[in-house]
């Protein structure tokens, strides 16, 4: 589906399988998603006898941080590589963020979100030797100096320092194009002897049905 | 006798996609479902491509919130015609005021069965016979009735001039929220809703589940959608301080009212409209967030009061039309629109979307420009100007 941009990222996986049962994949206990939104709802609303789910308790009070949801991470994480008897020797775990910048709009400090991604990176990356993505939005248009931009452009700063691999996307500088996207900015940054060396690409895309094509800039099929 | 017949049909050359009376359902035609703002009919045939029915439609008011209370009443009517149930919120005005303001549908062509993309005017004899019968048909309401009831159409034409009788609006089941009708309790939590969204989220969770829009319920019931149009968010009407103060102190009540909100829609049968008056909120960085918990965002810039106003140029509307944000529901690549300048007017009996075009050039003293605004527009003007020019009047 992607196989433009593995060969960007210089990643090919070992075996592809067609078709993923994502369905097949929670039964298994071998995915465990959090709909923040459904789970939202029975603490906006307090409702007697509804049962809520604790890593969203930042709803109530975003001043009290992320530390709940950190727990919620790293017990989900623990629980299913533990491989108990019977239950199948999973990979290694990757940790994806859909998408972190809504807890900003929900009142959370881009401090606490900068230490909840600091304490996942620890427990994902470090301990369990595994991936973590995370999905972040910025916007690049004229920043005021009004301080509430501050939070996103922190979140942004901070989290493009803690990782390994940055695509940014952004639509054309020159406005709205109907078959080409946006551009993509791969950025890598390795440690290299004493320091780190930052490699950067640039490079077009669009998005179809099923999936996304990449290619270097100019190159779009429209326009060859 | 030929008026009802103009404000209904547009000749088809000239027919943009955006009509805002017509509801398109997204997963069918190129055309996008952005009447203008609070676009389309989440009915089950949405289900077939996203699998969820719930959108929420985000306004931003134009300056003086005329044109944006009128699609949020266009989007109200347009629920009473398809027998769905409304849900009216408002802070200022009473929603029953509201209501009683919904433009009067015209049911015409519902009776005449005609496809929505053939071209109104025809010229078979039967059709102008029909055409005569319009305005007679429209003053009988028994026949409106049961026209109303055998409609499957998806988007009805609506006259702007006169307001929906009061049997059609009373046919619809229709739930209020007036603020000034709710005591607002000191909150105990430190969430950052305010009293007021909360109290409104509350009520319309209530009314969701109690009329059984919950997609999960099990009402034995046919289901239906619920239209929910929420007036003006995020002004102090609600006691909200966002468009008051460079830093309010409720920054986040709105922006969280919203994830409320769309956590509500995603799981029952409803589909809503909010208005936000944005030109009032100078935090943009919020205003990008607020855009962002939201599936359709459109803005509306009116013309009246700005230079804009008097530019020949726009001569021909009453304001732009911006699409900020277009739904991308379970799949990657979003409908997006071919052309991005829309532009919108208000006819005496009808309020329409379309590309933004330059006017004819019909007079002879455009190509003396006064203004440099203008010099683009008339060199594309007076080149075909230019063989005509000394005529007032063009033949076609």
């Amino acid at each position: 589906m992607f196989t433009e941009l593995n060969s960007i990222l210089n990643s090919t996986p070992d075996s592809f399988t067609k078709g993923v049962s994502l369905a097949q994949a929670k039964e298994k206990g071998q995915l465990i998603f959090l709909e923040g939104l459904k789970e939202s709802l029975s603490i906006l609303i307090p409702q007697e006898g509804h049962t809520e789910n604790q890593a969203m308790d930042f709803l109530r009070d975003p001043t009290v941080g992320l530390r709940s949801l950190y727990k919620f991470v790293q017990s989900s994480l623990n629980s299913s590589s533990s491989g108990e008897d019977g239950t199948e020797e999973w990979g290694p775990s990757v940790l994806l963020v859909d998408d972190i910048s809504v807890l900003l709009s929900l009142g959370v400090s881009a401090r606490a979100v900068l230490d909840f991604s600091h304490y996942c990176k620890a427990t994902v990356c470090s301990q369990l030797q595994g991936n973590m993505v995370m999905l972040v939005r910025c916007d690049g248009e004229d920043e005021g100096d009004d301080g509430d931009d501050e939070g996103s452009e922190l979140l942004l700063r901070g989290l493009t320092h803690q990782c390994s691999l940055t695509l940014h996307v952004q639509g054309l500088p020159t406005g709205y194009c109907r078959d080409i996207h946006g551009q993509v900015e791969v950025c890598w940054r390795r440690r290299q002897g004493d320091g780190q060396h930052t490699q950067k690409k640039l490079f077009q895309y669009k998005v179809h049905d099923k999936g996304a094509s990449f290619f270097a800039r100019g190159t779009s099929s429209a326009v060859l | 006798m030929a008026a009802p017949v103009d404000s209904v049909g547009k000749p088809s050359a000239e027919r943009s996609p955006f009509n805002s009376t017509s509801f398109q359902k997204k997963t069918r035609s190129k055309l996008i479902s952005i009447p203008g703002t609070r676009p389309s009919v989440q009915n089950g045939q949405l289900l077939v491509s996203t699998g969820v029915t719930s959108l929420d439609y985000l306004l931003e008011e134009d300056r003086y919130d005329s044109y944006s209370r009128m699609i949020l009443k266009y989007f109200l009517a347009e629920g009473v015609v398809c027998r769905h149930e409304l849900f009216v919120a408002a802070a200022q005005d009473n929603p029953d005021d509201i209501l009683q303001e919904l433009p009067a549908p015209i049911l015409d062509d519902v009776a005449i069965h005609k496809p929505v993309d053939q071209p109104r005017l025809s010229c078979e004899p039967q059709d102008s016979l029909d055409a005569m019968k319009i305005a007679w048909r429209y003053q009988n309401l028994p026949k409106v009735q049961s026209a109303l009831a055998s409609t499957s159409r998806f988007g009805h034409y609506y006259d702007v001039s006169k307001t929906m009788e009061p049997e059609i609006r009373q046919a619809a089941k229709c739930h209020r929220f007036y603020l000034p009708e709710h005591p607002t309790q000191s909150s105990t939590t430190h969430s950052p809703m305010i009293e007021s969204y909360s109290a409104l989220l509350k009520s319309l969770q209530e009314v969701i589940h109690r009329e059984g829009f919950d997609i999960a319920a099990s009402m034995p019931k046919s289901r239906n959608i619920l239209r929910v149009g929420l007036h003006s968010l995020g002004s102090a009407l609600w006691g909200d301080d966002l468009s008051c103060h460079d830093n309010p102190r409720h920054s986040h009540a709105l922006t969280t009212f919203l994830y409320g909100l769309r956590a509500l829609l995603r799981s029952s049968l409803a589909v809503a409209v909010v208005t936000v008056p944005s030109h009032l909120i100078q935090d943009r960085a919020l205003m990008g967030s607020i855009t962002r918990l939201c599936d359709n965002a459109i803005a509306l810039e009116s013309f009246k009061g700005s230079e804009r106003e008097t530019n020949p140029l726009y001569k021909d509307y009453h304001g732009l039309l911006h699409v900020h944000q277009v739904p991308h529901l379970n799949c990657l690549a979003s409908q997006l629109p071919d052309h991005k300048d829309l532009a919108f007017k208000l006819k005496r009996k009808q309020f329409t979307i379309e590309r933004l075009h330059l006017p004819p050039d019909l007079s002879e003293t455009v190509s003396r420009v006064s203004r440099g605004e203008l010099a683009g527009a008339t060199m594309v003007a007076s080149a075909c100007g230019s063989g005509t020019s000394g005529t007032k009047h063009l033949d076609f």
